[in-house]
C-alpha cells in the first residue's frame, strides 16, 4: 500500500469515522421511512437532514465539553465538575437577564456570551489553581467542585426553572434564512471548537507542552516549562468549553435551571476516552473527541431507531466505551509490537 | 480501531434480525410517541399500560393500527426530553404525549413539533407557555390544598407540620406546595416548620424524612405532595402513628399498608393510569375522529382510606399492577 | 579455591541493553567468612549481589551454593535457599506496621482474620534475635533508613538466612548507626551467618572483611585474603586499566572569562558550602562515589532544588534558584542522568523532545512554525548522527545511546554558554561514547562551560580542564588535569589521605 495511504488508514480518526459511517449505513437501512407530513415524500427515517442535523445537535454539548475534557485528559488529570460548570453558567446567565431586561437584542446576545463563557473561564481556573496549589488530585479538586458550583447554582437560583429571552433563543435556533426547521448553530459551533482546539493542541506552543506534561511530567520540569501555568491554563479551557455549551445549550433549550446537564460529565469524559485519549496521559485529540461523542450519541439514536428495547440503553453504551478502549489500546500494543520487530 | 468495525457489523446483523419482524404490519399505522419523566417510577409505567390499553381498544373499534412508541430516557433530563421530541417528530411519529420534567426546556421543542404539523398533548405536568393542543392531569393547587385539608382534619386543626416536595424543578410539586401553603393559613392552629426537597427515589425521600424527623421531633403531620417515601417499608416501622399523621399524593399497591396502619389515614389518588388511557383517547379524538378536545382536562382524585381500601386495590389490580397484595384484593 | 565453599560463582555474565554488566565472573566464598565485594562505580559489584539475591537473573554462568547448582527465578527462591539481601531500594510495604512486613507472606491466620497478638509475639521474637528494640506496631514508612535496614536484616534471619548480602548498606548512615550495624554484621558471624558486603568505602572493608573480591568493568581481577593486600594495592586492581591517550582541542585553548561562580551553594542534608567557578572553554569534572551530592548540586544549579541556598552569578549576573526556566534564561542547560525518567517524554517523537525545551524559539505568537522545528531537530539529529528512521521516531523505540543523543541534541539545540552534563554516557554503547565526547569537547573549544560529572573516572580524566572531588556533599579537593590520575582521585573519592 501507498505509505500516506497506510497513514491515513492507521490515523485513529479513520478508525472512529469507519465505525460512524458504518454505524450510520445500517441505520440507514434498517431504520425504514415514513411519510413526511409537509411534501407528502417518502423519507428515510435516518438519512434525512432534521435526523442528522438532530444527532449532531444531541451531540454538540458533550461533544464541545469534550474539546476541554480532552486537553485535562492529556495533561494527565481529569475534570469531572463540566457538567456542574455548565449549570451555573447557565442559571448565572439566565438569571442575570432576567433582572437586567435589556432591549436590544444584540446587547442581550454579547452579554449572555460573556457571561457564560467568563463564569465558565473563571470557574476552570478555580479548579487549576486548587489543583497546583493544593498539590490534591484532580479527580478530587474537581469532585468537589462539582458539588459546590452545582450547589451555587442552586442556591442562587432557589432551583427555579429560569426562562431565558426569546433573542438568545431565535440566535442559537437560526435557521439562517430557510423555511426548514433545521437549526444547525449547535453544530457548528461544535465544529468550530474542534478545529480550534485540534489547532491549539496540535499547533502551538502551549498545545506541545500539554501532551509533555502528560507523557512524562518529571521530564517537562526538566526542561523548563511552567508545569503550574500550564495546568491551570488547561483547567481553565475546559470550564471555557463547559461556559460555551452552557451557552449554546441553554439558549437552544430556551431556560436554565441548576439541574441541567447532571451527570454530564461522565458522557463527556466518555467521548474523550472513546476518541482514544488515554486517562494515564500524554494522548488524545480533539476531533477524536468530537468523533466520540458523536458515536456516543449515535448509539442512542441507533437504539431507539433499530427499536431495541430502551432500557438496555445503559448496557450498551456502557459495553461500547469498554469495547472501544480495549480495542484501541490492542491497536496501541499491536502498532508498538510491529514497531520493535522493525 | 478497525476491530471497532468488525464488532459493528455483528451488532448490526443482529439488528436486522431484531427489525425484520417490524416490518411486516402495513394497515394504516397511528404512532403516539409516549414520553414520561423517567422510566423507573412505576407511576409512568401505569400510564404506558393505560395509554396501551386505550391504543388497543380504540384499533379495535376505529379500524386503525395504534401503536405507543415508548421514548421516556432512563433518568429525569429535560434537555433529553426536548431532544426525544424532536426524534419522534424526525422520525414520523403521528402525535406526542408528554409530561414535562421541566416546562421552560421543552416549550421550544414542543412548538416546533407542533410546526412541524405533530400534534402534542401534555400530561401529569403541564408546559402552558407552549403549543400543545390539550392537558389531562389533576389541578396542582387544588390537590395541595386538599392534602391540606385532608391533613387538617386528622390533626384536629392543630399541629406542626412539615411538607415533602420532591425535586425543586418541576413546575406542578412547586404549585401543590403553593396551594397546601394556601390552605394552611386558613387553620392558625397548624405550623409549618419547613418545605423539604429530595432527590426523587423512595430511598433518597424516607431518608429525608427520617433526617427532618431527628430535627424536629415535635412533628405530628406530613403532607408529602408525592407518595415517594411511601414506596418503602422503612417508615411502616419508623412512623409512629400515635404521633404522627400522613396525607399523601398517590396510592401505588406499595403505599397501601400504610394506610392499613394507621400512618397515612388518607391518600389522595391519582389515577396515573388514567394519564395514558384518557390521553390516547384525546389524541384519537382529534387526529382521527377530528372532534374538539378541551384545552384543559382535569383528573379527579381519588380518596383511599381504609374504608375504601378493598376497591381501590381491585382497580390498581384492573388497571394492570402486578405487586396488589392479595389481602387487600380481599377486603370488603 | 577454598574447600567447600558456601558459594561458587562461575562463569557469570549478565548484559543489560547497551552495556555488558558482568563477563565471565568466577570465584569463591568461604564459608562463614565476612567477604567484601569491590570496583569503582559500575564495576558490577551490585549486580553480582542482586544475582546472587534472585533480583537478577544471570545470562551465562552457573551459581552453586552448598554444592548445588541453583537457579534463582526470584528473590523468594533465594531466600528459600538460605540468602538474604539488605539494600537500599527496600521492598517494603511502607503503609504496613514492622510486624507486618516482618511476617508477610506468612501472617498468622485463625480463619482469615489476622491474628494480632501472634503477629506481634512473632515479630518481637525475629526483633530480638538481632538485638533490637524496635516498636514493631510502628509503621515501616515511618522509621529512620537505618531501623528499616534493621527490619530487613530481622526479616532475612528470620527466614533462616545463612547468607546476607549487603548493598552499600551505610550509604544513608550516620557514623554512630554504622558502628551498630558492623557490631551486628560480627555477631551474626559468630553464629553462623556468611556475609557479603559490597562496598567502595575502603575503611569498613578493612574493618569488617577477611577476604576482598575486586571487579572492574564487569569482569573479575582478584580475591585476595585481606591481610594480603594494603589499600594501595586495593586501589590499584579497582583501577587498574591504562589510561587511553585521549588530548581534547579545548585543552589548547587558555580559559575565557568566568561564565559561573558558585559560591556557599548548600541544601540540608545533601550537600553543603559547595564554591567553584567556570570559566569560558573549560570543562570542569566532578568526581565523587555514588551518594557524594554531584547529581544533587547539578539539580541545585538547574533551579530543580526549592531548599538550596547560596549564591550563584552566572556571566556575572547573579541567578535565582526557582525553576528551570529562570535557568535558562541565564543560558544554563542541563542533559539529566536519568534520561528516560527526566531527559525524554519517550511517547513523543524525536523532533518534539528536540524543541521541547526551545518550543517559543521556533514560534511566533504561540504559533509553532513546523518547518522550523524540522529544521532544528533534523540538524540535530544529522550532527550526533542519530540511528533511527526519522526525526518522527518515537523515542521509546530508540536505543540507549540514540535517546541519550536526542537529549544532549535538544540542550545543544538550547544554545547555553553553561551546559551541566550529568553522566552523559551511561549505557552509551563505544561508538557512540566516541561521538559524545567529541561533542563535549567541541562545546568548550567554542568557548562555552561544560560540567561534566561522570562516575567513569578515566572520562571525568580526559575530558576535564580541572577536576572537582566531592565526598559525602563536599568539595574535598580540586585536582588540575596535569596531576590527575585515577589513583589520586579514587582516594580523594574514598576519604583516603592522598
Amino acid at each position: 500500500m501507498h505509505p500516506t495511504i497506510r497513514r491515513v488508514f492507521n490515523a485513529q480518526q479513520s478508525g472512529l469515522i469507519l465505525v460512524i459511517l458504518l454505524l450510520g449505513a445500517i441505520l440507514t437501512v434498517f431504520a425504514g421511512s415514513h411519510v413526511d407530513r409537509m411534501t407528502g415524500r417518502s423519507v428515510n427515517n435516518f438519512l434525512n437532514f432534521h435526523t442528522l442535523t438532530q444527532t449532531a445537535t444531541d451531540a454538540s454539548f458533550f461533544a464541545i465539553m469534550a474539546v476541554g475534557a480532552t486537553m485535562v485528559i492529556i495533561s494527565g488529570g481529569i475534570d469531572l465538575s463540566v457538567g456542574s460548570i455548565y449549570a451555573l453558567a447557565g442559571t448565572t446567565m439566565a438569571m442575570a437577564l432576567r433582572s437586567w431586561q435589556f432591549s436590544n437584542p444584540f446587547v442581550t446576545v454579547l452579554v449572555a456570551l460573556m457571561l457564560c463563557l467568563g463564569i465558565g473561564l473563571l470557574c476552570g481556573l478555580a479548579n487549576g489553581v486548587m489543583v497546583v496549589g493544593l498539590r490534591v488530585h484532580p479527580f478530587i479538586i474537581t469532585l468537589g467542585m462539582m458539588w459546590v458550583f452545582r450547589g451555587i447554582a442552586f442556591v442562587m437560583s432557589k432551583a427555579e426553572s429560569i426562562l431565558v429571552p426569546d433573542a438568545l433563543t431565535s440566535v442559537v435556533k437560526t435557521t439562517f434564512g430557510s423555511s426548514s426547521a433545521l437549526y444547525p448553530l449547535p453544530m457548528l459551533v461544535m465544529i468550530a471548537v474542534t478545529a480550534l482546539g485540534a489547532i491549539y493542541l496540535s499547533r502551538t506552543v502551549m498545545g506541545r507542552h500539554i501532551y509533555a506534561i502528560g507523557g512524562n511530567s518529571e521530564a517537562s520540569r526538566y526542561s523548563g516549562l511552567r508545569l503550574g501555568r500550564i495546568l491551570i491554563g488547561v483547567y481553565a479551557l475546559s470550564g471555557l468549553t463547559a461556559g460555551i455549551a452552557a451557552f449554546v445549550g441553554i439558549s437552544y433549550y430556551g431556560s436554565a435551571t441548576c439541574g441541567d446537564a447532571t451527570g454530564y460529565e461522565l458522557y463527556v469524559i466518555a467521548s474523550a476516552v472513546v476518541g482514544g485519549a488515554s486517562l494515564s496521559g500524554g494522548k488524545g485529540s480533539a476531533i477524536n473527541a468530537m468523533l466520540g461523542a458523536v458515536l456516543i450519541v449515535l448509539i442512542r439514536q441507533a437504539i431507539r431507531q433499530l427499536h431495541f428495547d430502551q432500557n438496555y440503553e445503559w448496557i450498551i453504551i456502557g459495553s461500547a466505551i469498554v469495547i472501544a478502549v480495549v480495542l484501541d489500546q490492542l491497536n496501541t500494543r499491536l502498532t508498538a509490537k510491529r514497531l520493535a520487530k522493525g | 480501531m478497525n476491530r471497532l468495525g468488525k464488532a459493528f457489523i455483528v451488532l448490526g446483523c443482529v439488528a436486522v434480525l431484531a427489525v425484520a419482524s417490524s416490518f411486516a404490519q402495513a394497515k394504516k399505522t397511528i404512532k403516539i410517541a409516549l414520553i414520561a419523566k423517567n422510566s423507573t417510577n412505576p407511576v409512568f409505567l401505569a400510564a404506558r399500560t393505560g395509554a396501551e390499553a386505550a391504543a388497543k381498544e380504540l384499533s379495535a373499534k376505529h379500524g386503525i393500527d395504534i401503536v405507543i412508541d415508548w421514548r421516556t430516557p432512563p433518568t429525569e433530563d429535560a434537555q433529553v426530553q426536548a431532544q426525544r421530541i424532536a426524534q419522534a417528530v424526525n422520525e414520523g411519529d403521528d402525535a406526542i404525549l408528554v409530561s414535562c420534567s421541566e416546562a421552560g426546556k421543552v416549550t421550544g421543542a414542543i412548538n416546533d413539533a407542533v410546526a412541524r404539523g405533530v400534534p402534542v398533548m401534555t400530561f401529569d405536568s403541564d408546559a402552558p407557555q407552549s403549543k400543545r393542543f390539550a392537558f389531562y392531569g389533576v389541578d396542582d393547587l387544588r390537590t395541595g390544598e386538599q392534602v391540606m385539608s385532608e391533613l387538617a382534619k386528622q390533626l384536629g386543626g392543630k399541629g406542626k407540620i412539615a411538607i415533602l416536595a420532591g425535586n425543586q424543578n418541576a413546575p406542578n410539586l412547586r404549585r401543590r406546595v403553593d396551594g397546601l401553603k394556601k390552605e394552611a393559613a386558613k387553620y392558625p392552629g397548624i405550623q409549618i416548620v419547613g418545605v423539604f426537597n429530595h432527590i426523587e427515589t423512595p430511598q433518597d425521600a424516607a431518608a429525608e424524612v427520617l433526617r427532618v424527623m431527628n430535627a424536629y421531633p415535635d412533628i405530628n403531620g406530613w403532607g408529602f405532595i408525592g407518595g415517594w417515601p411511601l414506596f418503602t417499608k422503612t417508615l411502616l416501622t419508623d412512623l409512629d402513628p400515635n404521633k404522627v399523621k400522613v396525607v399523601s399524593v398517590d396510592a401505588l399497591s406499595a403505599e397501601l399498608p400504610y394506610v392499613e396502619k394507621g400512618i397515612a389515614p388518607v391518600l389522595l389518588a391519582q389515577s396515573t393510569y388514567l394519564w395514558g388511557y384518557v390521553s390516547v383517547e384525546k389524541i384519537i379524538d382529534k387526529l382521527v375522529l377530528k372532534k374538539d378536545v378541551p384545552e384543559i382536562t382535569r383528573m379527579d382524585l381519588v380518596r383511599v382510606s381504609k374504608e375504601n381500601l378493598g376497591t381501590w386495590a381491585r382497580q390498581l389490580k384492573a388497571w394492570g399492577f402486578t405487586d396488589v397484595p392479595e389481602e387487600y384484593l380481599k377486603l370488603p | 579455591m577454598a574447600d567447600n565453599p558456601i558459594i561458587r560463582f562461575q562463569g557469570i555474565g549478565k548484559r543489560f541493553p547497551g552495556v555488558q554488566a558482568l563477563r565471565d565472573v568466577s570465584f569463591d566464598v568461604a564459608r562463614g567468612s565476612c567477604h567484601a565485594l569491590c570496583g569503582e562505580n559500575g564495576a558490577g559489584k551490585s549486580t553480582l549481589g542482586k544475582i546472587l539475591a534472585g533480583i537478577y537473573t544471570p545470562d551465562e554462568g552457573e551459581l552453586i551454593v552448598d554444592g548445588k547448582a541453583v537457579r534463582f527465578g526470584s528473590p523468594s527462591d533465594a531466600m528459600a535457599a538460605g540468602i538474604g539481601i539488605v539494600h537500599q531500594e527496600l521492598a517494603f510495604c511502607e503503609n504496613l506496621t514492622v510486624a507486618e512486613n516482618l511476617c508477610l507472606g506468612r501472617l498468622p491466620a485463625r480463619a482469615t482474620f489476622v491474628s494480632r497478638r501472634e503477629l506481634l509475639r512473632r515479630a518481637r521474637e525475629y526483633l530480638a534475635a538481632i538485638q533490637s528494640k524496635i516498636d514493631p506496631t510502628r509503621l515501616v514508612g515511618a522509621l529512620p533508613v537505618s531501623q528499616q535496614q534493621l527490619v530487613q536484616i530481622a526479616a532475612a534471619v528470620s527466614h533462616g538466612a545463612r547468607i546476607l548480602i549487603f548493598d552499600e548498606p551505610t550509604s544513608s548512615l550516620s557514623q554512630i548507626e554504622s558502628e551498630h550495624l558492623f557490631e551486628l554484621i560480627k555477631q551474626l558471624q559468630t553464629q553462623g551467618v556468611t556475609a557479603i558486603y559490597v562496598s567502595h568505602r575502603l575503611e569498613e572493608i578493612y574493618r569488617l572483611c577477611d577476604t576482598i573480591t575486586v571487579l572492574r568493568d564487569g569482569q573479575h581481577v582478584g580475591t585476595k585474603p585481606v591481610t594480603e593486600l594494603d589499600q594501595g594495592g586495593l586501589v590499584q586492581m579497582m583501577i587498574g586499566r591504562a589510561l587511553e591517550a585521549y588530548f581534547p582541542g579545548h585543552l589548547q585553548a587558555k580559559p575565557g572569562e568566568e561564565l559561573l561562580r558558585v559560591e556557599n551553594l548548600s541544601s540540608p542534608g545533601k550537600f553543603e558550602n559547595i564554591s567553584f567557578q567556570l570559566r569560558a572553554g573549560e570543562v570542569l569534572g566532578f568526581a565523587g562515589l555514588v551518594g557524594a551530592g554531584r547529581t544533587e548540586i547539578a539539580e541545585a544549579l538547574f533551579g530543580l532544588d526549592r531548599l538550596a541556598t547560596g549564591r550563584v552569578y552566572v556571566n556575572g549576573k547573579p541567578m535565582p534558584l526557582r525553576h528551570p526556566s529562570i535557568a535558562m534564561r541565564h543560558h544554563v542547560g542541563m542533559v539529566p542522568e536519568d534520561r528516560k525518567r527526566h531527559g525524554l517524554v519517550l511517547m513523543m517523537n524525536g523532533r518534539e523532545n528536540t524543541s521541547l525545551p526551545t518550543l517559543e524559539r521556533f514560534a511566533g505568537l504561540g504559533w509553532v512554525h513546523p518547518a522550523a522545528e524540522r529544521r532544528v531537530a533534523k540538524k540535530y539529529f544529522d550532527l550526533l548522527h542519530v540511528k533511527a528512521p526519522s526525526i518522527e521516531s518515537v523515542a521509546a523505540g530508540m536505543s540507549g545511546g540514540n535517546q541519550q543523543k536526542v537529549v544532549l541534541g535538544k540542550w545543544l539545540a538550547a544554545d547555553c554558554r553553561v551546559l551541566i552534563v550529568d553522566e552523559p554516557t551511561r549505557g552509551v554503547d563505544v561508538g557512540a561514547k566516541a561521538e559524545i565526547h567529541g561533542l563535549i569537547d567541541e562545546l568548550a573549544n567554542k568557548g562555552n562551560g561544560v560540567l561534566l560529572i561522570s562516575s567513569e573516572l578515566p572520562e571525568v580524566i580526559n575530558l576535564s580542564t580541572r577536576i572537582l572531588v566531592l565526598r559525602n556533599g563536599q568539595i574535598t579537593g580540586e585536582v588540575s588535569r596535569a596531576n590527575a590520575s585515577q589513583e589520586t582521585l579514587m582516594r580523594l573519592m574514598a576519604g583516603l589521605c592522598a
